[in-house]
């Protein structure tokens, strides 16, 4: 065996071993930033801070989730949830891929949700900002991580704002 | 075969370390690691401190798993490059508060001051949101 090959081989296995990335930049502030703040932020008025965070919290209920986390002194609540990741997309192509001799094909399977929200105070009392932001970890069928993301999708963000206006409402009128 | 067993026993030297080590993380460097983990910030509160680490951290795309107001300490995850965890604990001092993170990539420490400078680049911009309270 060359020296070439040897060191191929033990860098391709330090390299195995080691790096996902350059850390340093998952500390910078993204270009889509401000964008992303505006999508997980909405301002409430007239509202304590703690009648934000109990509208919070029965909005993770009504959504399925379970809190993991809270310290209402840094209006600060976490909560996960479990959930089914079946793609019909995947399945289909797997399907395909089987039909054809291309063997059982792995497909997402299971994920789980953590979603933290954080309310701010504003300038002017009773005034807060709720920010909220969601990850998820999918595991397919083989039972390997196949996605570690965190959750861009507008929809989501507007979905759960929806609720949580509502759930503001009743506790503003309580 | 001389070549491969050579390989492996290469391969095996380059992650050696003693389970001391590998348990506290070894000696030597520790008040070098913490003065570049660590941030002085005057006229400030505690409150507003761990306010803004939470703005930032949530800025950086991480999701708080534990905060504690009277221990001054926020852990948050953050799932691209890797799942990477972070720490960042607030104290009081006479004119202020000091604050100090310290952040793991899987099994790695993260070691490198470029870490720890772009996340206090990023803090100094929420500490400014915070204390002004525009967020």
């Amino acid at each position: 065996m060359s020296i070439t090959k040897i060191l191929s081989i033990t860098l391709a296995a330090a390299i195995l071993t080691g790096c996902v990335g350059n850390p340093v930049e998952a500390f910078k502030l993204s270009a889509t930033n401000l964008q992303d703040r505006q999508i997980q932020s909405r301002v409430y008025k007239k509202i304590k801070e703690e009648s934000i965070l109990a509208a919070s919290a029965a909005v993770f209920q009504d959504m399925g989730y379970t809190l993991s986390e809270s310290e209402t002194r840094l209006g600060v609540i976490t909560a996960t949830k479990d959930a089914d990741a079946t793609d019909g997309g995947q399945v289909a192509l797997a399907i395909f891929a089987a039909l054809f001799g291309g063997g059982q094909a792995a497909i997402d399977d299971k994920q789980r949700f953590t979603t933290t929200i954080v309310v701010l105070p504003r300038g002017s009392s009773d005034t807060h900002t709720v920010r909220m932001t969601m990850q998820r970890v999918v595991w397919n069928t083989q039972g390997n991580v196949s996605k570690l993301e965190t959750i861009k999708d507008e929809t989501v963000y507007k979905t759960f704002f929806e609720k949580l206006s509502k759930a503001v409402f009743l506790e503003k009128n309580i | 075969m001389k070549t491969l067993i050579i390989t492996l026993a290469f391969i095996s030297l380059v992650g050696c370390q003693t389970l001391s080590q590998q348990a506290t993380g070894g000696g030597g460097t520790q008040l070098q690691t913490r003065q570049l983990q660590t941030k002085n910030v005057e006229d400030i509160t505690k409150t507003q401190a761990l306010r803004a680490s939470i703005a930032t951290l949530q800025d950086l795309e991480f999701v708080i798993d534990k905060a504690d107001f009277v221990l001054g300490s926020v852990t948050a995850t953050k799932l691209t490059y890797g799942i990477i965890k972070i720490t960042v604990i607030v104290r009081k001092t006479k004119r202020g508060v000091t604050i100090r993170a310290n952040a793991r990539q899987g099994k790695n420490p993260l070691a490198d001051p470029l870490v720890y400078q772009n996340f206090f680049t990023a803090l100094d911009k929420s500490i400014f949101l915070v204390k002004n309270k525009i967020n």
